[in-house]
């Protein structure tokens, strides 16, 4: 079996990256809120430029929350959230023929995947199956025969069986 | 890459967010910073002015001027003219409420009692805040509550400000003021800005 991705390590690091980037918002959150507080405390009467000062730090900072937690964040979770399930779910075991593996990322449940196109047959008919690839590299021809391991149709490992 | 691709999407679905927030939060930062900065009870004064009109902005800024470094950060009049249906109700809730200093003409002095809302003068009080060498008081039940500031049909420096009734005006301190040291309700040493206030409005050096 080669193996693609080592889901126990993978959902260890995806985990550590969601802990690390939680932490640094937090601090720089506490950071923000505690000069903000500050410079109001001692804030003098005339306080306008101040004031605006004030709001373009806070502008950034709330432009910067809200990219963070549609952005980078979102991804770290939906990591970490993919690995805990792969951890703990069922995995599947299919045989089947390679036909393509599309050129170009697309998405997972929001993960950015490569697609690799298989067929299987079954009671003399053939059908389409899809993998997805989040790691790794696949150079198999069309027509090999692999034995794949996924989960949730991520390709997690495959052998080759002819 | 991916990052940017991502954001685009996003951003496409939540950019109310990044512009409402910041708009949220400068109004609510303004309005915080505007009351933490609102003058305290004793660096505020209010005038109640019985007349028929009054140049407040002028009248104010004259006070205020006068006693900026003493404290003063604002100076309010509220005027009312004796002969409006309303004008017991101003006094009643506005001025007694509110105000720490009256400008009252004899007429309003003689229907309302004195002695539930302005401070009683003490020899102490008539000695250190009166100017006038022969002071005309307004009595009632034997005790002085004003000082007459402005004689029937004699001009007065406030005259250029005020548009008096034609009656002897009298100067009275509200007894709830918080800047009129300890001669009110409330011990409020050494805020006396009232008191400053009220020598300057009878025409002397405060």
């Amino acid at each position: 079996m080669i193996e693609l991705i080592n889901v126990k390590k993978e959902s260890e690091i995806a985990r550590s990256l969601k802990q690390k980037e939680l932490t640094i918002f937090i601090v720089i959150s506490l950071l923000v809120f505690s000069g903000v507080t500050l410079a109001i405390v001692f804030s003098k009467e005339e306080y306008t430029l101040l004031l605006w000062i004030l709001i373009a730090v806070l502008t950034l900072y709330i432009w910067g929350t809200l990219y963070f937690f549609s952005v980078p964040f979102k991804q770290a979770c939906r990591y970490d959230r993919f690995y805990q399930s792969a951890l703990k779910g069922l995995l599947s075991e299919d045989t089947v023929e390679v036909r393509s593996l599309v050129t170009g990322n697309i998405s997972k449940d929001g993960l950015e995947a490569k697609q690799l196109v298989a067929q299987f047959k079954e009671n003399g008919k053939t059908y389409e199956r899809d993998f997805y690839l989040l790691k790794g590299q696949l150079n198999l021809k069309e027509g090999t025969r692999i034995k794949a391991e996924s989960f949730s149709g991520v390709l997690l490992a495959y052998e080759v069986l002819s | 890459m991916k990052n940017k691709a991502l954001f685009k999407k996003t951003f496409s679905y939540d950019w109310p967010l990044y512009v409402v927030l910041p708009l949220i939060v400068g109004f609510s930062l303004s309005y915080l910073l505007n009351v933490i900065h609102q003058p305290k009870a004793y660096e505020k004064l209010n005038v109640f002015v019985a007349s028929t009109n009054i140049e407040s902005g002028a009248f104010c800024k004259d006070i205020e001027e006068k006693f900026q470094d003493n404290g003063l950060k604002e100076v309010t009049a509220v005027q009312s003219n004796p002969n409006d249906a309303l004008f017991a109700q101003k006094l009643n809730v506005v001025g007694y409420e509110g105000s720490d200093l009256f400008l009252l003409p004899e007429s309003v002095l003689k229907g309302i009692t004195p002695s539930d809302i302005m401070v009683p003068f003490s020899a102490e009080l008539e000695k250190n805040y009166v100017t006038e060498a022969a002071p005309v008081y307004y009595v009632s039940e034997g005790t002085s509550y004003g000082v007459r500031v402005k004689e029937k049909a004699v001009s007065h420096w406030l005259s250029s400000y005020i548009d008096f009734l034609d009656e002897d005006y009298y100067l009275c301190l509200n007894i709830k003021s918080k800047n009129i040291a300890s001669y009110g309700l409330y011990s409020s040493e050494p805020n006396d800005l009232a008191l400053k206030a009220f020598v300057y409005l009878q025409g002397g050096a405060a």
